[in-house]
């Protein structure tokens, strides 16, 4: 019973953040609520034995992802919206905890613990007996940099482009044209005052 | 680990997941959105471990929750990445401004 | 220690995705645009190599595995037909996006992209391992990003990709919920052991469940389809193809393979996947009937056919005969070849008339009124395609069909008799909407959009000629792909017990 309340504690705190995240009508108070979101569960991996799940959890969770948030938050700027929901959030809240329940009544009378052999090392078994998915995850971190880098690079055509020369001269030639064509003008105008 | 405080995990990797469904249905802001997913990425996390947990495997457990949060961090930065394009081009994150693609 | 050559065709489109990064950028600074392209293309054809080896050696020694630890790689039916629909058609659309993406900021990452992009997904198909298999659907969803959202100038892709990635990441956040419930209840992630050991509760049925809406995001299933025509709609024409030919198609073999893990658990999943297959069809047609642009209409006939799959699959799931299953993935094949002839035909035709001169306004079908006076030879695949897909006889989209029909008929169940008159008569009503277009491109007055547009570069035809005389090759011929279609279907029977 004294665990259960040990664990309760990270629990109710994970998620009266979460919801105080999605409440708050501040975009940089959200990704702060987050990041108590983050710290929490990161305690609770830490007493359900997941010791280096916590420290990367608090490390990137925590502290990483909510520096980008308050960066891109910094970027866009934070407007503070009205709360006008896409659904309306009796209909919100009917839907998920009708989901919910029946999840929860299919799986919690069947949570049991089942006791296997010991097992290797978190570090042996992240690098070794899992490692195709750590070559995978590379790709993935390949793909995602490669996205940020289309989404958001300022693309100025570089100078030693063909294309640049070519607008330059073109522009050059256009300026001179116009140049020439103010001057033509000038003169016809003071050739007609002089007549 | 007694079948109480199991259940408490297990409930709360659902409540979780439930507010952030209800968030993904509710938030307009495109920098919220990404902000409630990663909320529930973070119950997924969770729910992985405990699974990890259940079968005795904490050590293959905490391998999949490390490969879990470090491809949703990617996803999330893609997706702020996204949504500061559509603060640039259309000075809003309003979800309303975006509507052109109804039908 | 050997490596089986599948392992190869796995490894080297990730590998050389980077180089074609760097081929580009140093394209850039000598000013050789080409060299990206060229670079995605040599990739693409080096891979080819390890494709035709791997496919002999499934041929003369079966389905193999290679196991690097805990997780194994494994090349059966099913993997190599997922690896040579993404390979052809990622070739064909390397060479039409030559000219297509010539004037557009940051082709290199497209092409370093859509190369990842294929790797990913050939992997997708081979991996033995169920979060091994989230993993690389997860990288795949994240190399498909930017190339939905690649022209970042315009607000419509813009929203269409950030729409597609929070509807796929919360997707894929319920398929982790589910592979948590499997990993709990039988202590492995293999999924041949995961379906040997699995055992009927409701646990299981739950994540059965999940793995249905998550990867039933990625798959377009009707309730979640939402984001599925503005990603195909908005990104550049041949990322449509792909997204429509391959990437929905691989989002559905990650979904067969973690549901095949569970068949001992639970006979649900049969009429659970007709009844979808039902769904997708109706609201397909129903929604792709008023559309006025050609790619929405496009995307939303993709809904149609992944329904059809989806029956062909659901009746082996049902009756454990191996005739559903085939036909549904030769639909998948022909899916994948018409509808990226499709995309890629109706992409000649919208950088000719609009992406050219400059703008980015969507292809009408009103604007392709007489276009075959001026492009006969997209004129003509875009309307073979789309009469394939309609399933008009002589073409490739017919043979499928009704292989997934007489597989239908042949359970001699009357609910399952009644659904594929359901579909032949949607097939029919499908016609309704494709018609207009065959006959707006040939019997109308060319408009002037068509009498204003740029004339068409060579290289972009060549792949809308090797698709259309596919179309017309496998209609004629259908036992062309019986060594990709037979394997891939006794694989989901060999997942089903029989």
């Amino acid at each position: 019973m004294l665990e259960a309340i040990l664990f309760a504690l990270p629990i109710l705190t994970a998620l009266l953040a979460g919801i105080q995240a999605i409440r708050t009508r501040s975009l940089i108070r959200s990704a702060l609520w987050l990041a108590g979101v983050s710290a929490s569960i990161a305690v609770l991996f830490y007493m359900l034995g997941a010791h280096q799940v916590a420290v990367i959890e608090l490390s990137v969770g925590a502290g990483l992802v909510t520096v980008l948030f308050v960066f891109a938050i910094g970027i866009a700027g934070a407007e503070i919206q009205p709360q006008r929901p896409i659904v309306p959030k009796t209909l919100a809240w009917v839907l998920i905890l009708v989901a919910i329940l029946l999840l929860a009544g299919f799986a919690l009378p069947f949570a049991t613990t089942v006791q296997h052999s010991t097992e290797p090392e978190t570090t042996s078994v992240f690098w070794q007996q899992r490692g195709l998915d750590v070559i995978v995850q590379v790709v993935l971190i390949f793909c995602g940099v490669l996205g940020l880098l289309g989404v958001l690079a300022e693309e100025k055509a570089p100078l030693d482009q063909p294309m640049v020369d070519e607008i330059a001269a073109e522009r050059e030639r256009d300026l001179r044209n116009l140049e020439y064509q103010s001057s033509q003008s000038m003169v016809s105008s003071q050739q007609g005052q002089t007549r | 680990m007694n079948p109480t405080t199991l259940k408490l995990c297990l409930m709360a990797v659902l409540s979780l997941v439930g507010i952030g469904l209800y968030g993904l249905m509710i938030c307009r802001n495109l920098i919220k959105m990404v902000i409630v997913l990663q909320i529930l990425v973070k119950a997924a996390a969770l729910g992985l471990i405990l699974a990890g947990q259940m079968s005795s495997q904490i050590n293959l457990g905490q391998s999949l929750g490390i490969t879990v949060i470090v491809a949703d961090t990617i996803v999330a930065v893609v997706g702020m990445a996204l949504a500061v394009q559509v603060q640039r081009r259309l000075g809003t994150l309003d979800v309303d401004a975006l509507s052109s693609l109804r039908g | 220690m050997t490596y089986p050559s599948f392992l190869w065709l796995i490894a080297l489109p990730l590998v050389t995705a980077p180089l074609v990064y760097l081929a580009g950028r140093l394209g850039k600074r000598i000013g050789q645009r080409v060299l990206a392209q060229g670079a995605a293309i040599a990739s693409l054809l080096a891979a080819w190599m390890p494709f035709i080896l791997a496919s002999v050696e499934l041929r003369i020694y079966g389905p193999h595995s290679f196991a690097a630890e805990a997780i194994s790689l494994r090349l059966d039916g099913m993997g190599l037909l997922l690896a040579g629909l993404s390979l052809g058609l990622g070739t064909l659309v390397v060479l039409f996006s030559g000219s297509y993406m010539a004037n557009e900021a940051g082709e290199e990452k497209y092409y370093a992209m859509l190369v990842a992009m294929i790797g990913v997904m050939i992997g997708l198909g081979c991996t033995g391992d169920l979060f091994n298999l989230w993993i690389w659907f997860e990288a795949m969803a994240v190399s498909s990003y930017l190339l939905v959202a690649f022209y970042r100038d315009q607000p419509a892709s813009l929203e269409a990709g950030i729409k597609y990635l929070v509807q796929s990441a919360a997707g894929s956040v319920l398929v982790l919920l589910g592979i948590g419930l499997v990993l709990s209840q039988t202590g492995t992630l293999d999924l041949m052991e995961i379906l040997t050991i699995a055992e009927t509760s409701p646990l299981m049925l739950a994540a059965g469940a999940l793995f249905l809406i998550g990867f039933g995001v990625k798959t377009a299933l009707v309730p979640l389809h939402t984001w599925l025509p503005d990603a195909h709609a908005q990104a550049p024409s041949g990322i449509s193809a792909m997204l429509s030919g391959v990437v929905i198609e691989a989002g559905m073999i990650a979904m067969l393979r973690s549901l095949l893990a569970l068949t001992g658990v639970e006979s649900l999943w049969g009429p659970l996947l007709m009844g979808f297959g039902a769904l997708n069809m109706l609201a397909g047609n129903l929604l792709a009937f008023g559309q006025k642009q050609v790619k929405r209409m496009l995307a939303y006939s993709s809904l149609v056919h992944i329904g059809y799959m989806l029956v062909g699959l659901g009746i082996t799931f049902y009756a454990g005969e191996s005739g559903g299953a085939q036909g549904g993935l030769f639909h998948m094949l022909n899916h994948g070849l018409m509808k990226g002839m499709a995309f890629l035909a109706a992409g000649t035709l919208l950088y000719a008339l609009h992406l050219s001169l400059g703008d980015h306004k969507p292809l009408l079908i009103a604007d392709l009124a007489g276009a075959a006076k001026r492009y006969p030879i997209a004129a003509l695949t875009l309307s073979l395609a789309v009469l394939g897909l309609g399933g008009l006889p002589p073409l490739a989209g017919f043979m499928s069909k009704w292989q997934i029909f007489v597989a239908g008929f042949e359970t001699h169940n009357a609910w399952i008799g009644a659904l594929v008159a359901f579909a032949a008569l949607n097939s029919v009503f499908s016609l309704a909407y494709y018609a207009p277009l065959v006959n707006a491109v040939y019997r109308l007055e060319p408009s002037e959009s068509v009498l204003s547009g740029k004339p068409l570069s060579g290289l972009m035809k060549v792949p809308l000629i090797v698709l259309g005389l596919a179309t017309v090759a496998i209609g004629i011929w259908p036992a062309l792909l019986d060594w990709l279609t037979v394997p891939a279907g006794a694989t989901v029977l060999v997942g089903l017990g029989g």
